[in-house]
């Protein structure tokens, strides 16, 4: 190739290119600077021609860039300067201002002439505007997506919080112990809580969506709606009740407090209220009342004196109408100066009563009821005994002692009367005893001496019988002898009769009374069925052994075709019946009472009287129930409390 | 392919810091960071075997490379090659930008040219001047692919060519970004860049 010019049509070829294009030879001077550059620079190609491309453009003299171009002429490849680092290395302005961003290459090649190097310049502004454009625009869309994340992390973390504080407010108002409900602007019930389910006894489908009406008892229904709506219109109740009708009819005492739930423009969305069952503790307020009531009263109606003394407070606290009344004082003075006033000072303990006040109050405070005497002088001047009972009435908040003052004045009286009497009769006993124990030993004296008379008379009557053939005589002789064998008896009786009685009744088990009796009785093929309980106790007199002798032996004498006799006890409430029975003849109806008549019978006449009198004696009663002709049946009523 | 001996492969290592060395004082006065090139390692292997080399960098699925195609003694193509992050992030740091998710645009693919441009000049200039070449450039262009269609993009029969590997480590303001430069030599040419070092070494 020739030497690079203008006229070389190649290089005419460049004028066409948009991009400047500037040749140089190996000692930096221009000798192509085509049509754009001239365009871009208004720098004739004629006038930069020639010059240097180093010494016109500075910033080529920079060492760095000096050293790369320099390699180009050195044999090394093409160079590059970006836009980035290099923006204006050949400066060249727009017509309406503002420098071009440029991208160059330098391109060696090489002619016959010499080295040569093709300088390329692109105008990169468009791009570059555009690329840094596209960079702003992304870097907001980077921000905008890193805001718009950070917005989306947030929201997640709210609704997170959100989701979690409402799972907890959901919990906290499902679950609380307080009966909780919701109702909207027309009553309608719009959620509650389990504790107010479990107050209401209603579930989900009886209350939701119903009004609030179904929730109070027809006498108070249109005071609490009045309230309920006052609560929407913006009243908040801080404490007010509103009984509550139960499912089952009955009616709760509940506390309510409500607020109302607004929407962001300050409308009442709904109504909470939260409430707190009272209907125990008003019971217990109610109980309590009335059991203070009844203590009261039961203070006040006593009929001994009473004081009650607060420990805590170390004074008397109430007293009774009766205190006033057997101290002769007023309330207040006793309340004042206590019962203490009208202590004598002698009293029957014989010790002091500063003493003994302190020593009592500490035995009643560890727990015991102190009771003792005291003797007092009245304000009207009268003298009395008190017996004095001090009891503590403890309760959680309260330490009291009840002293009760009973007036034991006539008492004591009679207590004294009864010693003295006691001492008569004990006296008058002695004497009597003395006087039964002669009593005895003449009778017996007498009995046995008439006996032996009687004795002497018999053996007389009967050797005069054997004496006398005369037989006109002989049923005057048996009158004679039956008349001396009843007196015999009858001397007998007094014997027994005298017995009865003499001993102090006793407890003595009926089964072993049976069995006891029962030997002494001639019972041949009769059997005897002792159905007695072996437990079986009664209280009577000693001589009740006879008694059981008797009713066997009247059996086995007079029951004629008897085969059994049984003793057995039946208990109706209170008193209890010992029965003897047997199967033989019986008793007719018109002897059943006169069986116990004394001189009744075919012997001597005196054991079933005999027998209903030792039973008398503790109160024990005897009667013949028997079917005639289907044996007899003797019932023995032992009162209540002589049994056991 | 010839035996390449340890002296011989020294020498490439020592000719290419040459360059390297160069291109890091070019570059740190055009930027003013503080820039440091190593040459860790020379390796040269089989093209066809570059994918399986071990070498991390190249096996990736996309390169950007700057490649600069020579012809003389010896010829082939001379590339320096990044991940493309690594590009970027090499060319944001040298420009001093900031952005959250840099991307390699128009502008920064032409920063990077000039990078790669100041590289290889230097290295292929090192290799030139050493062993008294001369050889012939194409102007540079930016490559952005996977490896193997790297060298296909100049020639067909590039699988039985030798690629000279030197890994590079660029150190900047405490940054360090990987790349290789790679001298895919075309058939006999490895040869005689060997020959010429050896007489050189003689």
């Amino acid at each position: 190739m020739e030497e690079i010019t203008d006229e070389n049509p190649i290089f005419r070829l460049l004028d066409l290119i948009p991009n400047g294009i500037i040749v140089i030879r190996s000692d930096y001077s221009i000798c192509f600077w085509n049509a754009c550059m001239v365009e871009w620079t208004d720098i004739p190609a004629d006038e930069a021609k020639g010059t240097n491309l180093i010494e016109r453009y500075p910033a080529l003299k920079n060492p760095i860039i000096y050293s790369r171009i320099s390699q180009i002429f050195e044999g090394g490849p093409a160079v590059l300067f970006s836009s980035t680092f290099h923006p204006h290395l050949i400066p060249c302005e727009f017509p309406n201002g503002g420098l071009r961003v440029e991208k160059i290459s330098c391109i060696p090649f090489y002619q016959s002439t010499g080295k040569y190097a093709l300088v390329l310049i692109e105008d990169m502004s468009d791009l570059t505007n555009q690329i840094k454009a596209y960079r702003t625009m992304k870097a907001v869309a980077e921000d905008q997506r890193d805001d718009l994340q950070k917005a989306q992390d947030a929201i997640y973390l709210a609704n997170k919080a959100l989701r979690e504080t409402t799972e907890y407010l959901n919990n906290l108002f499902d679950y609380a112990n307080a009966p909780i409900i919701t109702w909207d602007s027309g009553f309608h019930i719009t959620r509650f809580n389990h504790a107010f389910e479990h107050l209401t006894g209603r579930n989900q489908e009886e209350m939701l969506g119903k009004t609030l009406d179904l929730l109070f008892p027809d006498e108070t229904r249109n005071a609490s709606m009045r309230l309920i709506r006052k609560a929407i219109e913006g009243e908040r109740w801080e404490v007010v009740e509103i009984p509550i009708l139960v499912k089952n009819g009955s009616v709760r005492t509940v506390l309510w407090n409500s607020a109302n739930i607004l929407d962001p423009e300050g409308r009442i969305l709904s109504t909470i209220a939260q409430g707190v069952d009272i209907t125990d503790r008003k019971y217990a307020e109610q109980e309590l009342k009335e059991s203070e009531e009844r203590f009261r009263i039961s203070i006040e109606k006593a009929p001994e004196a009473i004081l009650l003394f607060d420990i805590n407070q170390n004074r008397y606290i109430e007293a009774n109408s009766r205190a006033e009344q057997i101290f002769g004082c007023s309330r207040q003075q006793l309340l004042d100066s206590g019962p203490q006033q009208f202590y004598k000072p002698d009293q029957p303990d014989e010790r002091s009563i500063t003493e003994t006040v302190n020593e009592h109050r500490l035995r009643v405070q560890a727990g015991e009821t102190v009771v003792f005497e005291r003797n007092i002088c009245n304000n009207r001047g009268e003298d009395l005994v008190m017996e004095v009972r001090l009891v503590q009435l403890q309760s959680a908040d309260r330490r009291l002692i009840r002293s009760s003052f009973i007036d034991i004045t006539e008492r004591k009286l009679l207590e004294q009367e009864m010693v003295y009497h006691e001492q008569e009769l004990r006296q008058f006993s002695a004497a009597l005893e003395t006087s039964n124990k002669k009593l005895t030993l003449l009778s017996g004296i007498t009995r046995h001496d008439i006996n032996n008379q009687l004795t002497v008379l018999m053996g007389f009557l009967e050797i005069l019988e054997m004496m006398q053939p005369d037989t006109s005589f002989r049923d005057y002789f048996n009158k004679i002898t039956n008349a001396a064998e009843r007196i015999q008896a009858m001397i007998q009786f007094t014997k027994t009769y005298e017995g009865i009685g003499v001993n102090a009744p006793v407890w003595q088990n009926t089964r072993t009374l049976v069995d006891s009796a029962a030997k002494d009785v001639a019972m041949g093929d009769i059997r005897l069925v002792n159905d007695m309980p072996g437990d079986f106790t009664i209280f009577a007199d000693q001589l009740i052994v006879k008694v059981f002798f008797n009713l066997m032996d009247n059996a086995v004498r007079y029951g004629g075709n008897i085969t059994t006799i049984r003793f057995s006890v039946e208990k109706p409430d209170g008193d209890c019946f010992i029965v003897c029975s047997d199967d033989g003849a019986g008793v007719s109806i018109s002897e059943k009472e006169k069986i116990f008549e004394r001189g009744f019978g075919k012997n001597t006449g005196l054991g079933l009287f005999l027998s209903r009198e030792i039973l008398a004696i503790t109160g024990i009663t005897i009667k013949e129930t028997g079917e005639p002709g289907k044996g007899a049946r003797f019932e023995m009523t032992v009162p209540k409390g002589m049994h056991r | 392919m010839i035996e390449i001996d340890e002296s011989t492969i020294d020498a490439i290592r020592e000719i290419v810091n040459i360059g390297v060395g160069r291109a890091a004082g070019q570059l740190q006065d055009m930027t003013g960071s503080h820039i440091r090139l190593q040459i860790p390692s020379i390796t040269i292997v089989p093209f066809n075997e570059i994918t399986s080399s071990g070498n991390t960098l190249i096996s990736g699925d996309t390169l950007s490379a700057v490649l600069l195609d020579f012809k003389g003694t010896f010829s082939g193509i001379s590339a320096v090659v990044f991940p493309p992050e690594s590009a970027a992030a090499l060319v944001m740091l040298l420009t001093g930008e900031h952005e959250k998710s840099p991307e390699l645009d128009a502008m920064r693919i032409e920063a990077l040219k000039e990078v790669g441009n100041i590289i290889i000049n230097a290295v292929m200039g090192s290799i030139a001047n050493v062993l008294s070449e001369h050889l012939i450039y194409s102007i540079p262009s930016y490559y952005e692919g996977p490896i193997e269609n790297l060298a296909r993009l100049k020639r067909k029969n590039v699988r039985d060519e030798c690629v000279l590997l030197a890994r590079t480590n660029f150190l900047v303001e405490k940054l360090n970004v990987e790349g290789d430069i790679l001298l895919i030599l075309e058939i006999g040419s490895l040869d005689a860049l060997v020959e010429s070092i050896r007489k050189v070494l003689a």
